[in-house]
């Protein structure tokens, strides 16, 4: 598969500043690439760098096959960009604010008004074409937002917090829209956002990038797996005594083994262990109502990777 | 070299010429400063003779304006006050206000399209669009002369309708526009407003809003007040010559500071400014 982004060693610096360190990254084409990291860690940097805005210190990367150096222009051809503040003309109409930008993205003339009215209709904002963007509720013009970064049908979707200040009814709303970009049409999406939640949801993989360096990246469940060596797992079980919690706990597979009431919890050395745990409470006839393999999540993922720097930091 | 993308350019300058028509602070200034200068208060100042008598004044009193003729080499009784008062005012003291238009207009609407890009938060959206910078450019500089020109021209025939209505009373025929006019509408006027443009576009990677933009804009009409006090002081008179010599100096300093301005105009030091 081709890849969408490939970056290599890529480098921004602004004077002292090290805006991105060293990135290496490989996002494939129709993948949902989350790309985490608290404010001024790098994101914005590296989204201007993959479209050509700003020229790498050093290293290079492309996106879609394309150089950010040499084809800079084709690559803001076929990207569509969701900036923090959406840049969209609050006394144009949506029409208006949607043709201006089909104009500049080059949509040819007779398209853009199918272009313009199909996508009104499909995001619902049909009815208010002839209303000024100002007039818009914020989850609205959040959704015009993205419906403007789509004029042009690009290939890659980069998105800065799609979802920032909008309440739960239009999260999910923006959620929707970007999952059927990427499953529906085979979109590839780079999604920066510090709402964990969001990414939790959307994203194949995540990378998680903190002082312009790129700390891990991966699945969710790959990065827990290098987090979490051991796995914790609940166990609800019947007719259990003495004895047999004593001979579980003497199990070779067994680390740990703590009872809560009715519940034990298990440590393993890894998730592997859990279908040889299964069988070792089937054969010693407990009867087993449930085996809940601890899962982490991406918050959790996301605080343990930046607990892993401070603790770097402060060595 | 790369092909001028026209489509792209016209839709930009098309955008700001329509937000700039939405915009109060742009609008007010641009209707009601040429409505000033050039219709109310030559209609007075050529109505004047009518309410007061000129035959009692002394030579001294209209000196300046007597002089200002004279110097022109225009074949006009000297001893009829009334019409060298009508031809000194309309004709000569009006022309440098007559570029407080283009050089206001161009100078407003290029703030607005410039600076005020970035205060919408607007600019970045842009910067991520195909465009190259050249022809955002040329978009932006296009939407603040052609209008700039448009208005010149509009108020060119406002301001001859009204003088010579005005005059006719004593002049009893149309008098206005003096050949130098024409010299001052087609090329003076223009090269005002590139002047006003190039300016304009060197202010604003410096000024972060719209009005600060505008306030050091202000010095643009310095000139413009130069080419005032030095008619009236007598160290020169406007006629065709010395009007295609000023225009030639304010379309050297504009496309100086124009092509200045696309230097500067890149899109990693405006990406910076978002």
């Amino acid at each position: 598969m081709q890849q969408a982004i490939s970056c290599q060693n890529l480098t921004k610096h602004f004077g002292e500043k090290k805006a991105v360190q060293g990135l290496d990254l490989e996002i494939g084409q129709g993948e949902v690439f989350g790309f985490l990291g608290p404010n001024g860690a790098g994101k914005t940097t590296t989204v201007r760098l993959l479209n050509g805005l700003l020229a790498p210190t050093s290293g290079s990367a492309t996106v879609l096959g394309m150089n950010i150096l040499e084809d800079a222009s084709a690559i803001r051809a076929s990207s569509g960009v969701l900036t923090e503040t959406p840049g969209l003309y609050e006394s144009l109409t949506l029409e208006e604010n949607l043709r201006f930008y089909g104009e500049l993205y080059r949509v040819p003339a007779n398209d853009l008004d199918k272009r313009i009215t199909d996508l009104l209709e499909e995001f619902d904002l049909v009815d208010r074409a002839h209303d000024h963007v100002g007039t818009l509720s914020k989850g609205l013009h959040q959704r015009m937002a993205i419906l403007r970064a789509l004029i042009h049908d690009p290939q890659i979707l980069f998105l800065d917090e799609p979802t920032a200040g909008l309440d739960p009814a239009a999260t999910r709303q923006v959620i929707e829209l970007i999952s059927d970009m990427s499953q529906k049409r085979g979109r590839t999406v780079f999604l920066c956002t510090h709402n964990l939640d969001v990414a939790q949801k959307l994203c194949d993989r995540i990378g998680v990038i903190d002082h312009g360096i790129l700390q891990a990246v991966g699945t969710p469940k790959e990065l827990a797996s290098e987090l979490w060596r051991q796995c914790q797992v609940e166990l609800v079980l019947g007719n259990v005594n003495d004895s047999r919690l004593d001979a579980l706990r003497e199990a070779p597979f067994m680390l740990n083994l703590a009872v809560h009431g009715d519940q034990v919890s298990v440590t393993l050395s890894d998730d592997e262990k859990i279908p040889e745990l299964t069988r070792w409470l089937v054969q010693n006839e407990l009867d087993v109502y449930s085996v809940t393999p601890q899962q982490h999540t991406l918050e959790d993922i996301y605080f343990k990777i930046q607990g892993n720097d401070e603790s770097e930091a402060g060595e | 070299m790369m092909k001028f993308e026209w489509r792209t350019i016209k839709a930009i300058a098309r955008k700001d010429l329509r937000l700039a028509l939405q915009n109060k602070n742009i609008l007010v200034p641009t209707i009601l400063v040429p409505a000033i200068i050039l219709v109310i208060i030559p209609a007075i100042m050529v109505s004047v003779p009518r309410w007061a008598s000129l035959d009692e004044m002394s030579y001294d009193d209209i000196e300046p304006f007597i002089r200002m003729i004279t110097a022109a080499g225009l074949n006009i009784d000297m001893s009829d006050y009334v019409e060298a008062w009508i031809i000194g005012s309309a004709s000569y003291m009006f022309a440098p206000m007559f570029l407080i238009i283009p050089l206001m207009t161009s100078s407003i609407l290029a703030s607005d399209s410039f600076v005020g890009e970035r205060e919408r938060h607007t600019m970045e959206g842009l910067l991520y669009t195909p465009v190259s910078t050249r022809d955002l450019f040329i978009g932006k500089v296009l939407s603040a002369f052609v209008p700039a020109l448009i208005i010149e021209a509009v108020s060119f025939v406002a301001y001859a309708v009204v003088v010579n209505a005005a005059g006719y009373y004593a002049m009893q025929r149309i008098f206005f526009p003096p050949t130098f006019w024409w010299v001052l509408l087609l090329w003076l006027g223009p090269g005002v407003s590139l002047s006003g443009i190039g300016i304009t576009v060197m202010i604003s990677s410096k000024t972060q809003t719209f009005v600060e933009a505008q306030q050091w804009s202000g010095i643009l009409v310095l000139p413009i007040v130069l080419v005032m006090v030095g008619q009236l002081a007598g160290v020169f008179v406007l006629g065709t010559g010395i009007v295609f010599l000023i225009g030639a100096i304010f379309w050297a300093v504009g496309i100086a500071a124009t092509l200045y301005g696309a230097k500067t105009f890149h899109r990693s030091e405006l990406i910076s400014q978002v």
